[in-house]
């Protein structure tokens, strides 16, 4: 029988003579492939995006670099403040303009320095500056911000200058430069998004001062399930800086010293049943300090110490509001903003 | 530098355009020898006078034996003298390699063992622990030099007359770190003369990298997900997930391991150099000993031709050749590093090496028949012996004895919250190598797809890099075998 024969021989490898060139006609060929599969790809995510996170980030930086004067409130941050604050409503409260370029937490402190270190090199120095960052951000490292770098138009070569340092390795300088062509290669997860449902994605609608509007997922069960992650965080750990927020935020003061303009910290708004919880309530005493504690430095303030506790229905995610949320966050920070002087300081 | 790195990408870029650049054999060897010690030296290069230490002391004392033939032929009184100072040879350069082997790789590990042994026996002693860096590829390397000497000993082998030649032997850059173990018998003719770049050779190269790169990162680190979570916390996984997490480790290995070999020797082949073949679908086996003509074929030749040979093999009575049979493998299981669980693992095969010599209806000439008899013979034999192996891949991969015995008293096929998701995950990673592994087997041809037309070779070997870059790994994790 040939079955039994096929499965007790062992296997050999048969070398066959090949035309000269065979194996290069070969490799080009798997290239020219990979790079047809990669230009669909690249259509196709363009068509319909599928990392949000990368849509923000990119946004932002086309903000800063369509500027042409510079505002008189420049807010920086992450999510909560991208989708939480309404820059009109600030801006009216300190009577001048205001823009929003909160990106993401994953990004990091050290995304506020990158963007602010841009903004004042090449839009200007805005009047004040406000850094809001979520309760969870501060722990986090430069693994995310690492895989997004490519969608920050500066190229691999401006990040061993700035601050806080980021020293690339040879695979994230090659995806910094190169990463926006070849999704095939940089965006691995929206790509198997985008497989698995090829029409599944949608572009963000951003308001013209930057606010991202998100309305509520539409249940509470997933608003509820979201709850369930950050109390078993709060009830876990302690509220800690990691060192590479740490040189984020240190980046971000410095920079503003170095040009003059008073910095304003808030805190971001929280779901108001994990406002309520005593191993939340701790966690923001820790962030709370710190806050003060960086308010110590010249020309550095804090706006909001503690959360605005929201709604279910005024959230999308905990710390995260939908537009209705947002106009209440907005106010609170307006109405913050008409009490604090925005003098100028001495640049350093 | 490893294999699924940017960095190797254009490593070997280079090292192929200044392959072809260089037309002169020796101006090749020399840039290949400078291009390997780069790549040895790129993990650690104080580690390269090691390697270039052993190279040299094995050089030399091959050299001596046949300056002692020449000064002393080998006939009448001088004979004995002769054999004497070429005994002293060999016993030097297997002492110096397996001290080097023993003190990097074993010390802290016997010297832990005696320790708790000594206390076992109520003896206060003080444990003597040495911060000792293990030389990545140790184990590959000394077995290969120790291969040269003996052979040079055994008069099967001219020593090499160049240094160079000998060191490239040595260093080898795909092979060096992780196998294939190659015999200076097969590579230094290589070495010596002029290599011309066959097409079908390169496309077989070409063929055998992108294979090894899709197992590396679409399959291995894939299954070594469900591989960790299972062995690292034991206490989480039900039942099945402990077969389950078996089933991936037995997964992850054989993709490691074989696609290491397989990128080894695709470069190999571009450079026109020609590498032994080191795997020949393993899980196919139908005994343990067919198990052992299939996998790290490199290594169980070794200690076939080395160490059971040495031992007499088979030439004695029957309980001689089990005793054989079984020092050879456990000294093949603590090969792969100082722990008890390889030892263990290495006991396990020789162990089942016997049985299966012993029984008379597992015996391996059974399986000769053919027809329905050979048909229902093999339907259980193969997956008797993939079962065995996966047993003896529990053995490996757990950490301790505790865990051990954890995974053989609660592994079972009770379900746990998220296992038909792994079972499901791993069925998608498994399904692919055995469609294409069986044809393998079936065709008795380990590169039918290079006889495909251009046309589909193209589309196969893009439809394997896609697959790769979508759902692979990122981080460029470091293949299994470089820690032994």
């Amino acid at each position: 029988m040939r079955l039994v024969t096929g499965l007790t021989q062992l296997p050999d490898e048969q070398v066959d003579d090949a035309p000269a060139g065979s194996a290069v006609r070969l490799v080009l060929g798997v290239v020219v492939v990979l790079s047809l599969v990669n230009a669909a790809i690249w259509f196709g995510l363009d068509a319909s995006p599928r990392n949000r996170g990368y849509e923000v980030v990119a946004h932002k930086w086309e903000l800063a670099r369509d500027a042409t004067a510079p505002v008189d409130l420049l807010l920086i941050g992450d999510s909560s403040c991208n989708q939480g604050i309404r820059p009109e409503v600030l801006g009216e409260a300190i009577g001048g303009t205001a823009l929003n370029l909160c990106a993401i937490g994953s990004a990091t402190t050290a995304h506020d320095a990158y963007l602010l270190a841009y903004y004042l090199e090449h839009v200007g120095r805005p009047r004040a500056i406000v850094v809001v960052h979520t309760w969870d951000t501060w722990q986090r490292d430069a693994s995310k911000l690492r895989a997004m770098l490519w969608k920050i138009p500066v190229g691999s070569a401006a990040w061993a200058g700035r601050r806080p340092e980021l020293t690339l390795s040879s695979r994230e300088r090659f995806n910094a430069n190169f990463g926006g062509l070849l999704p095939l290669y940089s965006q691995q997860i929206s790509v198997r998004a985008l497989l698995r449902s090829p029409r599944g994605g949608e572009r963000i609608e951003f308001l013209p001062g930057g606010f991202m509007p998100m309305e509520s997922p539409g249940n509470t069960a997933w608003l509820e399930g979201n709850l369930s992650e950050h109390v078993a965080l709060v009830e876990h750990e302690a509220f800690t800086v990691s060192e590479w927020s740490r040189s984020g935020i240190d980046a971000t003061l410095d920079l503003a010293a170095a040009a003059g303009v008073p910095v304003l910290l808030a805190s971001a708004p929280a779901y108001e049943r994990l406002a309520e919880n005593p191993s939340f309530q701790a966690w923001e005493d820790g962030y709370e300090a710190f806050l003060n504690e960086l308010a110590g430095r010249d020309g550095v303030s804090v706006l909001l110490g503690r959360p605005v506790p929201l709604p279910a229905e005024q959230l999308e995610k905990v710390d995260h509001p939908n537009p209705d949320g947002a106009a209440v966050y907005s106010r609170a920070l307006a109405d913050a903003l008409r009490h604090t002087p925005l003098e100028p300081v001495a640049p350093r | 530098m490893q294999f699924n790195s940017f960095t190797f990408g254009g490593f070997l870029l280079i090292v192929l355009a200044l392959n072809v650049a260089l037309r002169d054999r020796r101006a090749q060897n020399a840039m290949l020898l400078v291009a390997s010690y780069v790549f040895y030296g790129w993990w650690n290069w104080k580690l390269l006078t090691l390697i270039a230490a052993s190279t040299a002391l094995d050089y030399v004392l091959a050299r001596q034996m046949v300056a002692t033939d020449a000064t002393l032929p080998p006939t009448g009184e001088t004979a004995e003298v002769n054999a004497r100072r070429r005994r002293m040879l060999v016993r030097t350069s297997v002492g110096a390699n397996l001290a080097l082997l023993g003190f990097f790789k074993y010390f802290n590990f016997f010297c832990d063992s005696a320790v708790t042994m000594a206390r076992g026996l109520g003896l206060d002693v003080d444990p003597i622990v040495f911060d000792i860096l293990l030389p990545v590829g140790i184990s590959f390397y000394t077995f290969q030099t120790l291969s040269y000497t003996i052979d040079v000993y055994r008069r099967q082998l001219e020593p090499a007359e160049s240094l160079l030649d000998f060191a490239l032997f040595v260093s080898f850059f795909p092979q060096l770190v992780a196998g294939p173990i190659e015999r200076a018998s097969t590579f230094l003719p290589q070495v010596q003369r002029p290599r011309i770049l066959r097409a079908g050779e390169l496309v077989a190269g070409v063929h055998l990298i992108t294979w090894g790169l899709f197992k590396k990162v679409a399959l291995a680190d894939n299954a070594a997900v469900y591989a960790d979570a299972a062995f690292n916390d034991m206490s989480h996984a039900s039942g099945l997930g402990l077969v389950l997490g078996a089933l991936a480790f037995t997964l992850q290995i054989y993709c490691d391991f074989s696609a290491y070999s397989d990128i080894a020797r695709g470069c190999a082949k571009l450079l026109g150099f020609e590498l032994m073949l080191n795997f020949r679908l393993p899980y196919f086996a139908q005994s343990p000993s067919d198990f052992w003509r299939r996998w790290h074929i490199s290594l169980s030749t070794w200690l076939r031709d080395y160490l059971y040979i040495t031992l007499g093999g088979n030439r004695g009575s029957a309980l001689m050749t089990y005793r054989n049979l079984t020092l050879t493998m456990l000294l093949g299981g603590l090969w792969h590093g100082a722990r008890w669980n390889y030892v263990l693992w290495g006991a396990f095969h020789g162990l089942i090496l016997v049985i299966y010599r012993i029984v008379p209806f597992l015996r391996d000439d059974v399986r000769k028949s053919d027809g329905l008899a050979g048909a229902l013979n093999l339907a259980w034999r193969i997956p008797v012996m993939f079962a065995l192996t996966v047993i003896g891949w529990v053995l490996f991969r757990a950490e301790t004895f505790d865990q051990i015995r954890y995974w053989f008293t609660h592994a079972s096929l009770e379900r746990g919250p998220g296992d038909v998701r792994t079972a499901a995950a791993l069925a998608v990673m498994w399904l692919p190598l055995a469609a294409v592994q069986t044809v393998q087997q079936l065709r008795g041809d380990l590169l039918w797809t290079t006889r495909l037309r251009p046309a589909l070779q193209v589309a196969v070997l893009a439809l394997l890099c896609a697959t790769a870059l979508i759902f692979g790994q990122r981080e460029a994790s470091e293949f299994i075998y470089f820690q032994f």
